[in-house]
């Protein structure tokens, strides 16, 4: 069965399920059957969301776990909370900026290390990219284009040869005016700034 | 969402659709003319989406005060001879249930097509009942969509079933389903002008018993008759390619079936349903008859397998059923890929082969929902917790109701005692302030209390309750997705409508303790508060201040920013603001309390809760 499966990972309001209907809006221009899963309600802000893709010849909308060939994690610990999702040496993109939920400053959970959580990945896979578009968005005021950037990211790394016109004929389908031009500036940063990464 | 391309015109054209905005476009392509709903997750995207294209369209489109009169109104368009839908939550059939049973005898003239969105594994719901067993009861014909192409094409075809039959069409779908997407190619949108018309006919419309007898037998004979169609339906369809064992799966678990069975070669033919009251029993016979051994794969309920049971029985087969009462196949929670491979591997007594991918040792913080920035909802229990303390009031009990307020069960608020279904906190005060001598403060929000809170508050009132009620009033029904209500000034089609005011009504009732009150203002609604706690009867609070989210959402618009931040040089390290209060943009770092800018909505609540007075705006 020819498949490739993806799941995004977050907290409400990071703009998860944008970017996973990017994901597979750039799949149908290259004529492949994308599906996709998304859970809505309870949390608008501040909980965890996720979202699974299936690109190929499938029904389901979910896959099984340890079937993931690529995460994308807006958020560093929600990593951990999908990781079984993920095949062995699977892509693993995250931004690196963390969001410390209340039951942390609570006492009642803890926030692990990011560098042990880091180090963890890597001993899982080699294709681990860490990157903090939050922070570098943050400088040009367009934090909440983090989706974008993360788009970049992935069409940059491209493992599906996805041509680089659909990703941007994508990005024109989903915002307008002013807002085009910023997630533009977003998505290219993301391009640009993935090529710098080295593990 | 992609409202141009619901509307389309273009034949053929493939579109990328959530399976709830498939409905939709099958409500437009089927010449759908009235739909109604009260949202509720998961069918809300529905009623987003036909709110938004109504006008252009042209149909109606109502947000009701609730899932019964939602029902009606749908219900008596049909009788009027338009093709009408209605569509809500799998708990939302409970409201409509009076209606609904009564419904199926009185039938249509319009095609009448009912969605429930069921919700197994409970997402987002209080329960995961499974609403088959309810159309069944009712007596409608059942279709189960597998993937959004077919949510668009089965409300289609319930329009065409229910004229010719002349009965409600009842469509189930789950979480999963509703909240999937996939490819829909988008068909001809059908623009027929139909009579429209109410030809009165009291022997059949109006059930009193004499001609209720008469309807009970007709409802029998539609749906025997309907059997035929089942038979022949392209919804119905078998997979097979001689293998030993046979599967009858339906609806969503059709797709973890036919993938698991392909992915790893099982040895299973396919008998997959997706019109499934009445089943297509000439059809499953001839399966049965070929297989010594047939698991039924269904979510929830064996609605379909004791179904099967029973034509086994009838028919005198030999073949073994396998299901729920064979503890192969569980009635709990939703299935998976890797449920349903797990139980046919079970079956087959195969060994599962894969090393899942774990880190050992590290977990994830506790991310549970929680109410947002600037939420007007953690002020008012701030200020409820704040004015307990000060009267050492420890064991006050507070019966919550549906809404984003039901969260305030979390930490550190601890304020829902009870709940059980929408308007429930009210009657469950009225019973908690007769049998205790707790005092009772109970939370409902606008929404809900136009939905289900009248009635229970008039017989608080009447039957001399004593117990403090908020309604927490944001103007908007903001867990589901912001639609409006009758207190907000617009309505479904968009239009500018006029406004219930809650205190009106309140007062209409005869309760003469009634406030209105800006959670934002610690002190006023703490005042209120006390003032309410001294007296004797039903005392209402109304705490008004709009959505957050909405707000939030306003400002930016408006260009304004603002955020707060913690001035380390008056900062105590007291924690109040973070133990207390804890809104999720206040956290600790190396020891310090900080305040998260991107997620700081400006509220400015944490600068009151503050005795320091060391949480200031940026400037």
């Amino acid at each position: 069965m020819n498949e490739f499966n993806i799941l995004i990972v977050g907290v409400g309001g990071q703009g998860v399920l944008k970017l996973a209907e990017m994901i597979c809006e750039v799949s149908l221009l290259e004529n492949k059957n994308a599906l996709m899963s998304e859970i809505h309600g309870m949390a608008q802000r501040g909980g965890s969301v996720f979202s699974e893709v299936r690109i190929g010849d499938v029904l389901s909308p979910i896959f099984e776990d340890g079937e993931g060939d690529l995460m994308i994690s807006l958020e560093p610990s929600e990593v951990l909370r999908y990781i079984h999702k993920l095949k062995r040496n699977s892509f693993i993109l995250i931004n690196d900026s963390e969001i410390i939920p209340f039951t942390v400053s609570l006492g009642i959970s803890s926030y692990p290390k990011k560098e042990e959580i880091y180090k963890s990945l890597k001993d899982l896979t080699d294709k681990l990219y860490i990157i903090n578009g939050t922070k570098l968005l943050e400088e040009k005021s367009i934090a909440y284009t983090l989706n974008s950037f993360m788009f970049g990211v992935f069409s940059y790394l491209n493992p599906l040869n996805f041509s680089l016109d659909n990703f941007y004929k994508v990005l024109e389908d989903n915002f307008k005016g002013k807002n085009l031009e910023l997630n533009k500036i977003s998505f290219e940063f993301g391009r640009e700034k993935i090529k710098e990464f080295k593990i | 969402m992609k409202l141009k391309e619901i509307i389309s015109n273009e034949i053929q054209k493939r579109v990328f659709l959530l399976g709830n905005e498939a409905f939709a476009r099958g409500f437009i392509e089927g010449g759908g003319k009235l739909a109604t709903t009260y949202p509720g997750t998961p069918s809300s995207e529905i009623g987003n989406v036909l709110s938004k294209v109504a006008k252009e369209v042209g149909f109606y489109f109502e947000f009701s005060t609730n899932e019964k009169t939602a029902f009606e109104v749908a219900a008596s368009s049909s009788l009027s001879g338009l093709r009408s839908m209605t569509f809500f939550k799998h708990v939302g059939l409970n409201v409509a249930m009076d209606s609904f049973i009564t419904s199926a005898y009185i039938g249509t003239i319009g095609g009448f097509v009912i969605i429930s969105c069921d919700d197994p594994n409970m997402f987002s719901s209080q329960n995961e009942q499974d609403n088959r067993i309810l159309a069944k009861f009712a007596g409608l014909p059942i279709l189960e969509p597998r993937n959004p192409d077919e949510a668009r094409k089965m409300v289609k075809y319930g329009f065409l079933l229910s004229e010719k039959y002349g009965i409600p069409v009842f469509i189930r779908s789950t979480t999963r389903l509703s909240h999937m997407r996939g490819i829909v190619q988008l068909e001809e949108i059908e623009r027929v002008k139909r009579n429209q018309y109410f030809n009165k006919n009291p022997n059949r419309f109006v059930p009193i018993p004499a001609n209720a007898r008469v309807l009970h037998k007709n409802l029998v004979e539609k749906i025997k008759e309907i059997e035929s169609e089942s038979e022949i339906s392209d919804f119905n369809f078998i997979i097979k390619n001689g293998r030993s064992y046979g599967i009858i799966t339906s609806g969503i678990s059709s797709n973890y079936v036919i993938d698991i069975v392909i992915k790893y070669n099982l040895p299973f033919d396919i008998f997959s349903i997706g019109f499934s009251n009445p089943i297509p029993k000439d059809k499953i016979k001839n399966f049965l008859e070929s297989y010594e051994n047939i698991i039924v794969v269904e979510e929830l309920e064996p609605v379909i397998e004791n179904e099967v049971r029973v034509l086994k029985e009838k028919n005198n087969l030999k073949t073994n059923i396998f299901g729920k009462d064979d503890n192969i196949f569980s009635t709990l929670y939703e299935y998976n890929p890797d449920r349903v491979k797990n139980y046919l591997f079970k079956f087959l007594g195969k060994e599962k082969e894969r090393k899942i991918f774990k880190i050992e040792n590290i977990t994830p913080p506790l991310r549970p929902p929680v109410l947002c920035p600037g939420c007007p909802h953690r002020a008012t229990y701030y200020a409820v917790f704040k004015v307990l303390r000060k009267l050492k009031i420890k064991d006050a009990i507070f019966p919550s109701d549906i809404g984003c307020y039901t969260l305030g069960i979390g930490k550190p608020f601890d304020m829902a005692d009870t709940c059980y279904s929408m308007g429930s906190s009210i009657g469950v005060a009225c019973g908690l302030s007769k049998s205790t001598q707790q005092k009772v403060i109970a939370f409902i929000g606008d929404s809900t209390f136009f939905h289900a809170g009248i009635p229970p508050l008039i017989n608080a009132f009447y039957n001399k309750n004593d117990f403090l009620l908020f309604i927490l009033d944001n103007g908007t029904t903001a867990m589901t997705g912001h639609q409006p209500n009758p207190g907000v000034g617009f309505d479904g089609m968009g239009e500018v409508a006029p406004i219930v005011k809650i205190e009106d009504l309140v007062k209409g009732i005869g309760i003469k303790f009634v406030k209105v009150v800006d959670p934002y203002n610690l002190s006023e609604t703490m005042n209120a508060i006390e003032d309410a706690l001294k007296q004797e009867g039903v005392k209402v609070i109304i705490a008004r201040r709009e959505c957050a989210l909405i707000r939030d959402d306003r400002l930016r618009k408006e260009g304004v920013i603002i955020k707060y931040f913690i001035n380390e040089d008056k900062c105590r390290n007291c924690l109040i603001c973070v133990r207390q209060f804890s809104c999720p943009a206040i956290y600790i770092e190396n020891d310090k309390v900080k305040i998260n800018e991107v997620l700081c909505d400006g509220c400015g609540v944490c600068s009151e809760v503050c005795p320091f007075n060391a949480i200031e705006v940026i400037k």
